[in-house]
């Protein structure tokens, strides 16, 4: 079937529940297909870059959703391609009456998998620093995109992958469920007024990532280093790079600064409201003495530390007392509306919801930028040791031109944004 | 990974290069502690740091070239340590002089990966005194090496850098490296680069073309304009896309600089194509247009390609102008069912208020669709005026209700409060419940009296509904009239809503005494089902006032009562009254009653508590002692093996011969003998047999086998197994 003989049903489709605005979403059983699933007209059909452990397990997550299609899988290590590919395979085989599937194509690179004009989403879990390479020619090239956290590898990235998404008018998701799901009880209690207005905040997160520099090792058969690296200067292949503890390393990963913090520092935000705010104006490195912890300060007053806190992964400070509350119980959080997922499902369902309905997802890829200039400004005030301001408006380090260098880095040929 | 501290990171790495640096140069480790800010540094003239820097960074050399990964690893860190800090303002004068002590340093016959990093602390810090450095690089056999200087140029301000790049251009030896410099070209986004860019644009190489437009349009000068809009239809598939990509990003650019007809030329140049392409040149249109380009946009509305009508509503959003609004309020009026609802959606998040009128007109449509935004715009353009409209609608039912529920909410503005609250004098009661759920859902806490009284209603859905809101919104100064409501309620609904009410106002005081204290007092003048349930509710407040009156309660005759304290004990918030269920559950006569006993019993005993294992091990013993069916037992079982204590396994044991709990009870003693193994080795391997002994299946006999052998490796290492 062509693109264009698939497009035009779901054009159709779509239309009635964009009528609807956002009712909730149903398949009429007219749209069914004979496995109880939407007709293959009506399905989103999504490409996966990135499916080793992270991916790998959001893939089954999304496959869990009747309406998703997978048609294609890309990752630069053979062994997690061929892994990938057989599982959305052996997992569509078991719907069919004659038990087989062939219709999942793998890719080492992900241009050819993005350009596909069948796919209509593409999910990214690369390591971090591919994150905005794959996510902003999967836009442009006409693709919603969901994203795992952390997003970004620098500000400047952020930046872009929100004007690209904009520019074509796609749905661009971030990969935060903890923001919503883990922390409700401390959204609740803040936003219910459980403690006044917010003064301070202490998030407990980890560290940020260094150079961890490594000896070289003998690349594993089936592994595509020099594709591995891409954008990242070179350096030897070691096994401590991948599969997994890249995120210790600084050319690929925040580290948990970034890592935890696109969950902890977005909940907490998301506590106080401000989502939305553009970032801090002040980062204080910890100095021994006024400034115990890694400390940001916001326009609005409210200062928030990097560790201490108290009770649970973050703690408040307000004019009517603490979160959690160290003398007693912990109360039971007040009944109140907060901004939640669309749709159904959690945080995938909430993608596949707005890229049925256009509307912004919950973690909208400009929210998601917003913690993670936080996360990032936090990263460069400690590598480099000192202090920083920021004009958030402008996304600009004021008055250190080589520490305002850090809101982007180069890419190693012939990679570039 | 590590948390950022104070303690000074290198001190550790200085002292693997201390012997060589002290064989060398006395004063090196301490002019090295200096240059990495960890020791005071005194004032020092340019040519005196220019010395210093040479002197520490020259002595670094060796150990960053060395074989050895730690060495290596020390000195590399050293290094960026120091440029880091030679990079902080106000200290010009030691940034250029690391700056130029690393250039220097780097020689022909270093390891590449020491000059890969020495390259990335000039890309850092470096300015025009890097550049002839990095020049010479630009030229390097490695192909690594040359992209480290190309990186570093690419993030050096001086202009130097950039007219470096430039004449490296013209003898790049392959079309990659071509495409590397153009690339670092387009990043420096200098208006000296256009004419090179416009060149290369020109490439018949798709790759080099590619790259090119890319940098045209982040240079964003209207010259690049026409070469782009040629290059759409030029080449590869992938290189048109990529033109007209960057055809779009120039327009951005352009329109960013104040240059909207530019810009509006190639949105409109953009806008004849299908799909993504076309959804982008409308949303460019609504940036860099005006009233007059409405047209192309309310064309695109119509569409029934639903990413291209959204794309249009974003469009209407960005254009600019309160003749736009009017404009758009204008075609809504007349709209079909098609493009009204958007319209409306559009005028809602441009946020004029002007447009309110057309909003209280369409909330009456006959379209369901179009009636559906006009209330959720009502929330958003609405005011105090607003309320009785969205009260009348939230009193309907379907999707309309939800949504002026939700625009209930949402609506702002000082007064819309006060307006909500003076509607609760209507008369229907279908409204008179909206305007309760309104003043819940907007934490209205002025409300509590009004609230208060409404709960004494005639009508029970809106003594329901006022309840359900005091509970969540009032104060705990309203505990004690909210607590009387029970003394007076008609039936056991009105009873449970009014405890629950009770309970979520007292959950807000974490004064366990303080929030009792309403309900006790509330408590001493009530009879028959009123005492029942306040009872219940103390069960949920907790305080050690509440036990005591439970505990009397207890002890009344009437069985009624009795009932309601025991289950008040089976729901208490903490481990309080452990002993008291676990008396229960051995002595009650009721069956029932010995049941709530235990479970409620084994739900506080594994609430945390500051009791030691043994005592909480103790007492779960003696609580499957007391009980005699296997639910209870099993529940038992399920919290002994959080108990890290050999009492735990004592008593798990016996049940392994129970056919009926012998696959938990080896399930809980296999988790308790991992916890103490190290402790408890002797224990623990018998445990382990007994185990081995009954279990079938095959994972918790692996388990129980690693267990068992770490016990006897234990014992082997204390000498008491040979």
């Amino acid at each position: 079937m062509t693109t264009k003989q698939r497009q035009v049903p779901r054009r159709l489709f779509l239309k009635g529940i964009l009528a609807a605005g956002t009712a909730p979403y149903f398949i009429p059983s007219s749209a069914l297909g004979a496995d109880g699933r939407p007709a293959p007209s009506n399905r989103i059909v999504m490409g996966f870059v990135g499916v080793g452990g992270q991916g790998s397990g959001d893939m089954g997550g999304f496959m869990g959703f009747p309406e998703v299609q997978v048609v294609a899988v890309c990752d630069v290590d053979a062994r997690h391609r061929t892994s990938a590919k057989n599982n959305v395979e052996g997992r569509y085989a078991r719907q069919k009456a004659d038990g087989t599937y062939k219709g999942c194509a793998d890719y080492n690179d992900y241009r050819e998998l993005v350009t596909r004009p069948d796919i209509d989403a593409v999910f990214c879990a690369t390591p971090d620093h591919w994150h905005a390479l794959v996510t902003v020619e999967a836009l442009r090239n006409g693709k919603d995109v969901y994203c795992e956290k952390p997003e970004t590898l620098t500000i400047r990235e952020g930046r872009i992958m929100i004007e690209t998404a904009r520019r074509y008018g796609r749905v661009f998701s971030g990969g935060s469920q903890r923001v919503w799901e883990d922390y409700n009880w401390y959204h609740r209690m803040v936003r219910g007024g459980a403690i006044g207005d917010v003064l301070e905040a202490w998030v407990n997160v980890g560290g940020a990532s260094d150079e961890m520099l490594r000896p070289a090792q003998t690349v594993p058969d089936g592994m595509d280093w020099d594709r591995w690296l891409g954008p990242a200067p070179w350096r030897p292949y070691n096994k401590d790079y991948h599969p997994f503890n890249w995120r210790g390393c600084r050319d690929f990963s925040g580290g948990n600064m970034t890592d935890w913090g696109a969950h902890h520092y977005g909940g907490t935000l998301f506590c106080i409201n401000m989502q939305n705010c553009p970032g801090p104006v002040e980062v204080i490195p910890p100095d021994g003495k006024e400034y115990k912890f890694l400390t940001w300060k916001f326009a609005n007053g409210l200062v928030m530390h990097d560790g201490g806190a108290w009770g649970g992964p973050m703690s408040f400070r307000g004019t009517k007392g603490e979160l959690p509350d160290r003398k007693g119980p912990r109360k039971a959080p007040p009944d109140i509306n907060i901004p939640n997922y669309k749709g159904r499902g959690g945080i995938f369902g909430d993608f596949l919801h707005c890229v049925r309905t256009r509307q912004r997802p919950f973690r909208d890829i400009e929210l998601a930028h917003h913690t993670l200039v936080v996360c990032h400004l936090g990263n460069i005030a400690g590598w480099l040791k000192r202090p920083i301001k920021f004009d958030p408006d402008k996304e600009q380090i004021i008055g250190d031109p080589e520490a305002n260098r850090w809101l982007d880095r180069p890419k190693r040929a012939p990679w570039t944004l | 990974m590590k948390r950022f501290s104070i303690i000074p990171l290198s001190v550790a790495m200085l002292v693997a290069s201390a012997e060589l640096m002290a064989s060398a140069e006395p004063n090196l480790l301490d002019l090295t502690r200096q240059l990495a800010a960890e020791k005071p540094a005194p004032q020092r003239t340019p040519e005196q740091l220019d010395a210093v820097y040479l002197k520490v960074i020259a002595a670094l050399i060796p150990d960053m070239a060395s074989d050895d990964a730690g060495k290596r690893g020390n000195a590399q860190t050293t290094l960026e340590r120091i440029a880091f800090n030679a990079s902080r303002p106000g200290s010009e004068a030691d940034r250029a002089a690391c700056s130029k002590a690393i250039g220097a340093t780097i020689t022909a016959d270093l390891p590449s990966l020491t000059t890969a990093w020495m390259i990335r602390q000039l890309e850092r810090i470096g300015r025009d005194e890097a550049v002839p450095y990095l020049v010479k690089l630009l030229d390097a056999k490695d192909t690594q090496i040359r992209d480290c200087a190309r990186r570093a140029l690419l993030k050096n301000s001086a202009t130097e850098a950039g007219d470096a790049l430039r004449k490296a251009l013209p003898s790049s030896d392959s079309p990659a490296w071509r495409i590397a410099i153009i690339n670092a070209l387009a990043s420096r986004r200098e208006p000296a680069t256009l004419s090179t860019l416009l060149t290369e644009a020109a490439s018949d190489n798709d790759d080099v073309r590619i790259a090119a437009m890319s940098g045209l349009a982040k240079i964003g000068d209207k010259a690049a304009a026409q070469i782009l809009a040629a290059a759409m239809n030029k080449g590869s598939p992938a290189a048109k896309r990529a033109a007209t990509d960057s055809y779009l990003l120039l327009a951005d650019t352009l329109a960013d600089k104040g240059d909207n007809a530019a810009a509006l030329g190639i949105y409109s140049a953009i806008l004849p194509s299908q799909g993504y392409l076309k959804c982008a040149a409308v949303i460019g249109i609504g940036r860099a247009g005006s009233a007059s380009n409405l047209p192309v946009i309310f064309e695109a509305i119509a569409t029934a390609d639903p990413k291209l009508h959204a794309a249009s509503v974003d469009a209407l959003v960005l254009l600019k102008g309160q003749d736009v609004t009017a404009a758009i309020a204008d075609r809504a009026r007349n709209a079909d069912t098609h493009a009204k609802p958007a319209l409306l959606r559009a005028l809602a998040r441009r946020g004029d208020k002007s447009t309110l009128p057309l909003f209280l007109a369409a909330a009456d449509d006959a379209d369901e669709p179009t009636r559906i935004e006009a209330i959720r715009g009502l929330g958003s353009l609405g005011d105090a005026a607003t309320v009785p409209l969205l009260l009348k609608i939230a009193a309907t039912t379907g999707n309309p209700q939800e949504t002026a529920r939700e625009s209930l909410q949402r609506l702002d503005g000082d007064t819309v409060d006060k307006a909500i609250l003076a509607a609760m004098n209507e008369n229907e009661s279908k409204i008179r419940l909206e305007v309760i759920r309104a003043l819940a859902a907007r934490r209205v806490a002025a409300a509590t009296a009004t609230l208060l009284e409404s709960a004494q209603h005639a009508d029970p859905g809106v003594r329901s509904e006022s309840l359900k809101a005091l509970g969540g919104i009032a104060a705990i100064d309203a505990l004690a009239p909210v607590a009387a409501l029970i003394l007076n309620a008609q039936d056991d609904a009105a009873r449970a809503n009014a405890a629950d009410a009770i309970a979520r106002i007292a959950g807000r005081e974490a004064d366990l005494e303080k929030r009792a204290q309403p309900i006790l007092a509330t408590l001493q003048s009530s009879t028959g089902p009123a005492r029942l349930s306040l009872l219940r509710v103390l069960g949920r407040i907790g305080g050690n006032n509440s036990l005591l009156a439970v505990r009397a309660a207890l002890l009344d005759n009437d069985p009624a009562v009795k009932d309601a304290a025991i289950r008040s004990l089976a729901d208490w918030p903490d481990a309080a009254p452990a002993d008291d269920l676990l008396a229960i559950a051995k002595n009650a006569t009721d069956q029932t009653h010995r049941v709530l006993a235990i479970r409620g019993f084994v739900r506080v005993v594994r609430q945390q508590s500051g009791r030691p294992s043994a005592q909480t091990a103790s007492m779960l013993a003696d609580a499957l002692q007391a009980a005699n069916r296997p639910d209870e037992k099993k529940q038992i079982i399920g919290a002994l093996a959080e108990v890290r204590h050999v009492l735990a396994l004592d008593a798990l044991l016996p049940c392994l011969t129970d056919t009926n709990l012998a696959a938990e009870a080896a399930n809980a003693a296999v988790r308790v003998a991992r916890d103490i193994v190290n402790d408890q080795p002797e224990k623990v391997k018998a445990a382990m047999a007994k185990v081995l002994a009954v279990a079938n299946n095959a994972d918790l006999r692996k388990q129980a086998q690693e267990t068992l052998d770490r016990a006897e490796l234990r014992l082997k290492q204390a000498g008491q197994i040979k």
